[in-house]
């Protein structure tokens, strides 16, 4: 198991107007969730009771609570990105590494890189501009990230629990993250095989100076590169394990099977693919919220995944053993089986998609 | 890959309008949280240094500095409550236009 965080030290309060505001998007996030969900909920299931999937939707859409869950889920994102960029510019946070070069050491940006419609159209998660216009932006985007997971996963815990849970013990020479964002997730894995080479991937040029930045800073040899996670460029056959965490929601179903036979491509015979992302959960109210949410929250390709026969995306690039598998991101991690824990509060419905490119030694 | 098409920004509460109102209602909430805040943190020093006079606290007239802090406060927060009520009518980027100045990007 992986022993080192990135816990903060903890910070400087230089604006506690902004923190204060923050601090209010995140308690209105965290009663959403918890107070306000689970009142809708039981109305959809009380008007309900067959628990059939149609009856409980058209129940939920019925419900007295439903226009202000759906108004809250999208309204406070708003207030959130107001409250966060305020933050960010009182703290100058986004200042630390805005002159990186495009090839510094660790760091591969692609001036050239056009970046794809599908990626530019809409503002994700709401995100004022998204998240590759300016460093700004990625800085925004590295303390929304926080308020959107209720303040559970200030030092990416989540992160080192797919780590530690959902890869198992082996040897790594190289990890290829696709859609490494500002770099949460390649940390855990340089920190828990700290010889392999990790390579995180993503479009956007800010987010990668700022995961170059925080690598650094933090003692880590990590690399990061700027490419289309359909075409990375890096040659086939070098990676022992290719990974992605919560991004494969953000995908078109054909930019997905695309994604998916790049990471079969990159892999080496034996290799392992290990994605935590989103799964319907058999809850038909909270696989309801969940799909509404990507509406909501502007993932527009949320909904489609979970229409998305992703196995049968696997088996089609060459990966064998697709399976998805549940997670719990309050401490287990990685479960035995599709099979979700009973919760009453609004949650993200965790899931482990496990592969393997077939070959190696152990065939 | 195709675009994604123009879509009207959703009202879950029935109307423009009304979703617009109820924004303004949420910021104002949060400036008052901002305003809690503050307030409990100046307690806090107070309460170590003196006591509180009795009677409404004001800024003296002389207290420019202050005032004009004030005055900016106050700006900041309509402008905060107007934001709501300036949305674009686009579901795919309702708020790019309140997108921050900076450098780098792609």
């Amino acid at each position: 198991m992986s022993v080192d965080s990135d816990a903060a030290a903890p910070e400087t309060v230089a604006s506690p107007d902004a923190d204060a505001k923050v601090a209010f998007a995140l308690a209105l996030k965290q009663q959403w969730a918890r107070e306000l969900y689970p009142a809708l909920a039981d109305q959809a299931r009380t008007a309900a009771p067959s628990g059939d999937a149609a009856d409980i939707r058209a129940a939920v859409h019925r419900s007295p609570a439903y226009p202000w869950f759906a108004w809250l889920e999208r309204a406070a994102q708003k207030l959130m990105w107001r409250a966060v960029a305020d933050l960010v510019d009182a703290r100058g946070a986004a200042d630390d590494d805005g002159g990186a070069a495009a090839r510094d050491g660790g760091l591969d940006l692609d001036p050239a890189l056009a970046l794809p419609a599908w990626y530019t159209d809409v503002d994700i998660h709401i995100q004022p501009g998204g998240i590759w216009r300016t460093d700004h932006a990625a800085a925004v985007y590295e303390q929304g990230a926080k308020v959107v997971m209720f303040g559970d996963n200030d030092d990416y815990a989540f992160h080192r629990l797919f780590t530690d849970t959902a890869v198992p013990d082996g040897k790594y020479r190289r990890i290829v993250d696709l859609g490494c964002g500002f770099g949460k997730s390649t940390r855990p894995f340089k920190r828990r095989w700290p010889d392999a080479e990790v390579i995180g991937i993503d479009l956007s040029a800010p987010v990668l100076r700022l995961a170059h930045s925080q690598a650094a800073g933090s003692g880590l040899d990590i690399t990061y590169r700027q490419a289309d996670a359909q075409h990375t460029g890096l040659a086939g056959g070098c990676a022992d394990l290719v990974t992605a965490t919560m991004v494969v929601h953000e995908l078109p179903p054909a930019v997905l099977g695309a994604v998916l036979a790049e990471a079969a491509r990159l892999l080496a015979p034996g290799g392992l693919l290990r994605v935590l992302d989103f799964q319907p959960t058999g809850d038909p109210v909270l696989d309801l919220a969940i799909a509404e949410h990507g509406t909501r929250n502007n993932e527009p390709y949320l909904p489609m995944l979970f229409n998305t026969d992703v196995l049968a995306a696997c088996a089609g690039a060459g990966l064998a053993d697709a399976r998805w598998v549940a997670f719990d991101e309050r401490g287990a991690g990685r479960l035995p089986s599709a099979r979700w824990p009973a919760r009453e509060e609004w949650h993200f419905p965790w899931a482990v998609l496990e592969a393997r490119k077939p070959g190696g030694d152990d065939e | 890959m195709s675009e994604i098409p123009y879509a009207p920004e959703p009202h879950a509460l029935g109307a423009r309008q009304v979703d617009g109102l109820a924004a303004m209602v949420l910021e104002l909430a949060a400036q008052l949280h901002v305003e809690r805040a503050r307030v409990r943190a100046l307690e806090h020093h107070l309460r170590a240094l003196a006591p509180i006079p009795d009677g409404p606290l004001t800024l003296p007239a002389e207290a420019a500095g202050p005032r004009a802090e004030l005055a900016g406060d106050l700006r900041r927060s309509v402008a905060a409550l107007l934001a709501a009520a300036a949305e674009r009518d686009d579901a795919r980027a309702p708020l790019r236009h309140e997108m921050r100045a900076g450098g780098g990007g792609n």
